[in-house]
């Protein structure tokens, strides 16, 4: 019988590691997902994971009746990535303006196309490589993503069409490319 | 945004990475760690085991210093007569040009 997620909570907090182990099983996979595709790099997500779980073990305000698990973890997740992100943008500001715009042709020569799609996510701002990265990947609703973000399904639908607006100029060549493919 | 879009498509081809083998066996470690008591709490519950030979080897050398200790100190005996043992040289001034000089015993009595 499937024990839900507000018994196994109560339970990892009261130190009972099969319920953490079944938890963290459970929703490792996602938030994984989510924060390495937003910070670009797996040893920063693998500590954003370690932190989340950590943080719901302690026993900080997870309200079961108010809010599913999944989004709980990610709106912690979302809180450390973004502190990370503050951090290293800032150091990088400097080397990203003197970077200029990359040119999508060039790159096509040199990188596999899951490598120009990273690429072109990575260069989004923050909140709408956000919403694209819940949207697409972790297939989350709007309302979901709403949630997490802490802003309105209306600005989520925003950011994710300036996103897709910026991303479809971005891989306009290899959209061409598949296009062309599809028709010959 | 709907799925016969081709940028949906390609957005898919971007697959996120694996992460580390070790991953969940650190954040399961981080977690036990969390739910240890600090070791100053423990004290008031340590046990230790010590086997009854060792123990009652342990009983007999505490109670034998203990017994060397309480026994009372042996008198010393007391000088015989004939030997000095303490010289009182109270008031002995040497003299001021170092000659020696040989005092009869009568003298002195007198």
């Amino acid at each position: 019988m499937p024990v839900d997620e507000a018994t196994l909570v109560r339970e990892a907090r009261r130190g009972n590691e099969a319920a953490f182990v079944t938890l963290y099983s459970r929703h490792r996979t996602a938030l994984f997902g989510f924060a390495s595709r937003m910070t670009g790099s797996a040893e920063i997500a693998e500590d954003v994971i370690q932190e989340c779980f950590l943080t719901l073990a302690r026993g900080s305000a997870f309200d079961a009746g108010r809010a599913r698990l999944q989004t709980y973890l990610f709106g912690i997740a979302r809180h450390l990535v973004f502190r990370h992100l503050r951090v290293s943008e800032r150091e990088s500001e400097e080397l990203a303006e003197a970077a200029g715009p990359v040119d999508v042709l060039e790159d096509l020569l040199s990188a596999e196309r899951s490598e120009l799609v990273r690429r072109a996510i990575a260069s989004l701002p923050a909140l709408q490589r956000e919403a694209v990265i819940l949207f697409e990947y972790e297939e989350l609703s709007l309302e979901a993503i709403a949630t997490i973000a802490e802003a309105d399904v209306g600005a989520i639908k925003a950011r994710l069409r300036r996103a897709r607006e910026s991303l479809r100029k971005r891989l306009e060549p290899l959209l061409f490319s598949d296009t062309e493919r599809s028709c010959s | 945004m709907t799925e016969r879009d081709p940028l949906n498509t390609l957005l898919r081809e971007w697959k996120a990475p694996e992460p580390a083998p070790g991953m969940d066996r650190r954040v399961v470690e981080a977690y036990r760690a969390t739910r240890t008591p600090p070791a100053w709490r423990g004290f008031w519950k340590m046990r230790i085991s010590i086997p009854v030979p060792i123990l009652l080897a342990a009983m007999v050398v505490f109670a034998l210093l203990l017994w060397f200790r309480s026994k009372p100190a042996q008198d010393v005996p007391s000088s015989a007569g004939d030997v000095v043992t303490h010289l009182n040289a109270t008031g002995f001034e040497p003299l001021p040009n170092g000659e020696a000089r040989i005092v009869a015993i009568k003298e002195t009595n007198r």
